[in-house]
């Protein structure tokens, strides 16, 4: 992805060439006097990224809210904290998080503590902060649309109506294009109140289609980090919303 | 009611007869069969049957009164008894001839009617015909098309009174000056400046459709027509040979015609336009949901269209063979009903409203057979033959098996042949659909275990600080793609070292990657800057005590960094340092390059245009910083690579 046309050498950008005078490491500087004028798009054949990923589930903080419908955000995160084995342990920027890694790849596993109506606050900074490019910031979040258990990974969206969502989107300065892992829980039944659903825990039989689809969602998860968004992907995609169609 | 029952014998058929005379020698036929009433005209026939049981059968009754079951002699008939009319066979009258000109012929595309100069054959629908061979005709053979001359045009109703014969007339084309109410005609066109006008006697197709109509001439034509109420429809029976006639008089007054289709024939839009294309010379230029635009040409000329004849009679009905077969190709009978019952339960993924528009069905159950063999679509509220016919259609698009139309639902099976769309090495060896989603995860779980080997090897050496900046991307892409199931064997010795990802409860030390390296780094720093805070092991788990240890800490840290929309890698390690313009931080971060401002408060104004155009961003960015460089052309940053590459 360096797009560097040969052209732009030093002589003309005396500033973009400069060591970086911070103690920070700089991430995102690529220096003109490399050309790396290679294939600007990365093949559509699988490639492993090593930048980080930040993979944020959204959720409201607490024991009162553990286990409830808008949570399960959290639930996937710490899924995939347990099945990786990735302490969340460090608190920074509202949230609770833990880094590690899948396979090569680091993760940022992220929990924000604000309530969900201001999510965007505590996960915004942390991607300045570790420089996690748009596209690495991995959304976990419920979805009514969905019905429960069904998941999707969406290389984009919109926020659906998502409080959480559109906080997210509001402080990425109104940037939709991150990818998302959408978990579904359904429609509130009848003439329920949304809130009241959605601050619901799951009923018995729901629990059990959302533990299973916590562990095909761990697999998404792992093939996203490590492949990005390929035919993997799409099937994944495609075995979710037909899974309750089978016999 | 009383009988009267009449003396004369010949009352007593109902039919008349000439020879009825009890002793004739040889009684028609015909009246044989009146022999079982045991009438008087029966006795001759009494007296013949006689005859064999003479011979000494004991279980015939001796008064012979009706036929019995004993008895097997049939009356025997000679061959003046054929000659009666009513015997003679009744020829098929044979219609307006279908000699050399005109023939019909029954093949693989239904029954077709070929004329002498036509163009092609006609049929009565050229797209909802069934792709099979009929295998009767229900009626014998006629053309349902008009006379070929009338002496006045058909108007479907009886000449008119001489008073009225002579209606006034004009060319609509050529209207006299000054006449009122005459209904608008559209000019030929649109031409190419340059291109000449319009050519009235236009020969071929090609010239008639001229040259490829552009995108703006496109969109121009369409606007016009997208929400017009005058319109053609097109449901079950799809497209029509009447309909050529109705799509020439549209074309007489508009240069697009919108056909509207609903229902079966949505099912397969796109042999809809392709026959619409075909037989009518014009051009599909837009396709929205069932709505087609169709475009007649820019040197069309009305005047010149070809004259087809109209069918003006229902056409016969072939007989065709059964669609869903009891035992269906490659599979045995008992196979076929353990489908059948397994589908009974399986719920439906779809359910189609009665005229809608289906065009995306055979995707769907494409996609739906990826995951289970067997697909159940709910059709309830629609008429049989229609859900019928669409069972038809998706037996030749998607290719499937039709297993039953019971329950108002259609039944598929994806057939023994069936190779996903989807595949890829990474989906190996699932036999069963029902495990599909198990053997995809634990698939992708040992592609992943085998693809972590070759990258370490060939991963870049850096150093910590710019671990994840520089490495170029397409590090592994060779090791990860689609031959990784190969390479992974070659890579089978290093199984020992797997990673921890695919076991839960392997505690680390594994080697920790380079690349984590440099963001255990920040999250040290960050720890020694005060923005973040460890939890010890008795707390994380707990969510209250971390929801309150967050609170505090909040309220102590200072405010981290704002993420600015940049998606430019040597920006973003600049913008995400400098103080961000709307929400400022006090204690600010680092740097502040002098020049970098002038952008960032550029880039704080326009935030408000929310999805725009990220190209849009680089180009105006690097005009402002090097406007003199940069050519205004454009070409962006990364063509300009490519170029100089």
């Amino acid at each position: 992805m360096a797009l560097t046309p040969s052209f732009l050498s030093s002589s003309f950008l005396p500033y973009l060439t400069s060591a970086s005078p911070t103690n920070r490491p700089s991430n995102r500087r690529v220096s003109f006097t490399r050309v790396a004028a290679s294939v600007p798009e990365p093949t559509e054949l699988a490639k492993v990224e090593y930048t980080p990923w930040l993979i944020a589930g959204l959720g409201n903080p607490g024991t009162k809210y553990q286990g409830t419908r808008h949570n399960v955000g959290f639930e996937m995160i710490d899924f995939i904290s347990r099945a990786e084995g990735i302490a969340m342990n460090t608190i920074q920027s509202k949230s609770l998080i833990g880094i590690g890694s899948i396979g090569e790849v680091p993760i940022l596993l992220v929990k924000p503590q604000s309530y969900m109506n201001y999510s965007g606050e505590a996960i915004s900074p942390l991607a300045a902060y570790y420089q996690v490019p748009l596209r690495h910031i991995l959304l976990v979040y419920d979805e009514m649309s969905l019905p429960n258990g069904v998941m999707r990974v969406q290389p984009k969206g919109g926020h659906s109506h998502h409080n959480g969502v559109k906080s997210v989107i509001e402080h990425l300065d109104s940037n939709r294009n991150f990818p998302r892992l959408c978990i579904g829980i359904g429609n509130p039944p009848g003439m329920m109140d949304m809130r009241a659903f959605l601050l619901q825990k799951f009923s018995s039989e729901e629990r059990q289609q959302i533990d299973g689809a916590l562990e095909q969602g761990l697999e998404a998860v792992r093939t996203l980090v490590l492949r990005g968004f390929s035919r993997g992907i799409d099937r994944f995609n495609l075995v979710q919303k037909y899974k309750y169609h089978k016999v | 009611m009383a009988l009267s029952f009449p003396s004369s014998p010949s009352s007593f058929s109902p039919f008349s007869s000439p020879s009825l005379h009890p002793l004739s020698p040889s009684p028609s036929p015909f009246i044989a069969h009146l022999s079982r009433w045991n009438t008087a005209n029966a006795e001759p026939f009494n007296r013949r049957r006689r005859a064999p049981e003479q011979n000494g059968s004991p279980s015939s009754p001796s008064i012979q009164s009706r036929f019995s079951q004993y008895s097997k002699s049939q009356p025997t008939l000679t061959k003046s008894d054929l000659d009666h009319p009513a015997f003679k066979q009744v020829k098929p009258r044979s219609y307006p001839p279908p000699d050399g000109e005109e023939s019909i012929r029954v093949t693989e595309k239904g029954i077709t009617y070929k004329f002498k100069d036509a163009p092609f054959e006609f049929q009565y629908s050229y797209t909802e015909t069934p792709k099979v061979k009929p295998v009767a005709l229900r009626e014998p053979p006629f053309l349902p098309f008009g006379p070929k001359e009338t002496p006045r045009p058909w108007t479907g109703k009886a000449p008119l009174p001489p008073s009225k014969k002579k209606l006034p007339e004009f060319d609509s084309f050529n209207p006299p000056r000054g006449k009122k109410g005459v209904k608008p005609v559209q000019s030929p066109g649109p031409f190419l400046t340059g291109s000449g006008g319009p050519r009235y006697h236009a020969a071929s197709r090609e010239e008639i459709l001229g040259e490829p109509l552009t995108k703006e001439e496109i969109g121009e034509l369409i606007k016009g027509c997208l929400r017009t109420r005058r319109q053609l429809h097109m449901g079950r029976d799809g497209f029509t040979h009447n309909m050529l006639e109705n799509i020439h008089a549209h074309w007489k007054r508009r240069r697009v015609c919108k056909i509207k289709c609903i229902g079966v024939c949505t099912v397969d839009l796109d042999n809809v336009c392709h026959h619409l294309e075909e037989k009518t010379g014009g051009k599909v230029i837009h396709r929205q949901g069932g709505s087609i635009f169709l475009f007649r040409g820019r040197h069309y000329n009305y005047k010149d269209r070809p004259r087809y004849p109209l069918m003006l009679w229902r056409p016969i009905s072939p007989v065709y063979p059964r669609l869903v077969k009891r035992v269906p190709d490659g599979l045995t009978l008992e196979e076929a009903n353990e489908l059948r019952k397994r589908g009974r339960d399986i719920p439906p993924i779809l359910k189609l409203g009665k005229n809608g528009v289906y065009n995306k069905l055979p995707q769907q159950i494409r996609e739906a057979f990826e995951v289970c063999e067997l697909v159940r679509v709910n059709c309830k509220g629609m008429n049989r033959s229609d859900y019928k016919k669409i069972g038809a259609k998706l037996q030749d698009l998607v290719p499937c098996v039709l297993l039953s139309f019971a329950f108002e639902h259609i039944l598929m099976w994806r057939g023994r042949d069936w190779k996903s769309s989807l595949d890829s090495p990474e989906s190996n060896g699932h036999d069963n659909a029902e495990h599909n989603s198990d053997a995809v995860s634990t698939s992708m779980v040992d592609e992943v275990v085998n693809a972590n080997m070759p990258m370490e090897s060939s991963a870049e050496s850096t150093e910590d600080a710019k671990s994840f900046s520089e490495v170029k991307f397409d590090t592994c892409s060779d090791s990860i793609s689609a031959n990784s199931a190969e390479s992974a064997q070659s890579f089978s010795a290093e199984d020992a070292k797997e990673g921890p990802s695919t076991t839960k409860t392997e505690v680390e030390p594994k080697t920790e990657s380079k690349y984590l390296e440099g963001v255990r780094l920040l999250l040290n720093q960050a720890i020694e800057n005060g923005i973040a805070a460890s939890l010890s092991e008795a707390e994380y788990p707990d969510a209250d005590i971390v929801y309150q240890r967050s609170v505090e800490f909040a309220k102590t840290a200072r405010p981290g960094p704002t993420y600015v929309r940049n998606k430019k890698k040597e920006s973003k390690g600049s913008d995400s340092k400098k103080p961000a313009v709307r929400e400022s931080d006090e204690e600010g971060t680092q740097i502040g390059n002098a020049l970098v401002p002038a952008i960032s408060e550029k880039r704080g104004g326009d935030i408000k245009k929310g999805g725009s155009n990220r190209r849009k961003d680089k180009t105006d960015r690097l005009l402002e910083v090097m406007p003199s460089v940069f050519p205004h052309g454009s070409l962006r940053v990364d063509e300009l690579a490519k170029l100089l590459s």
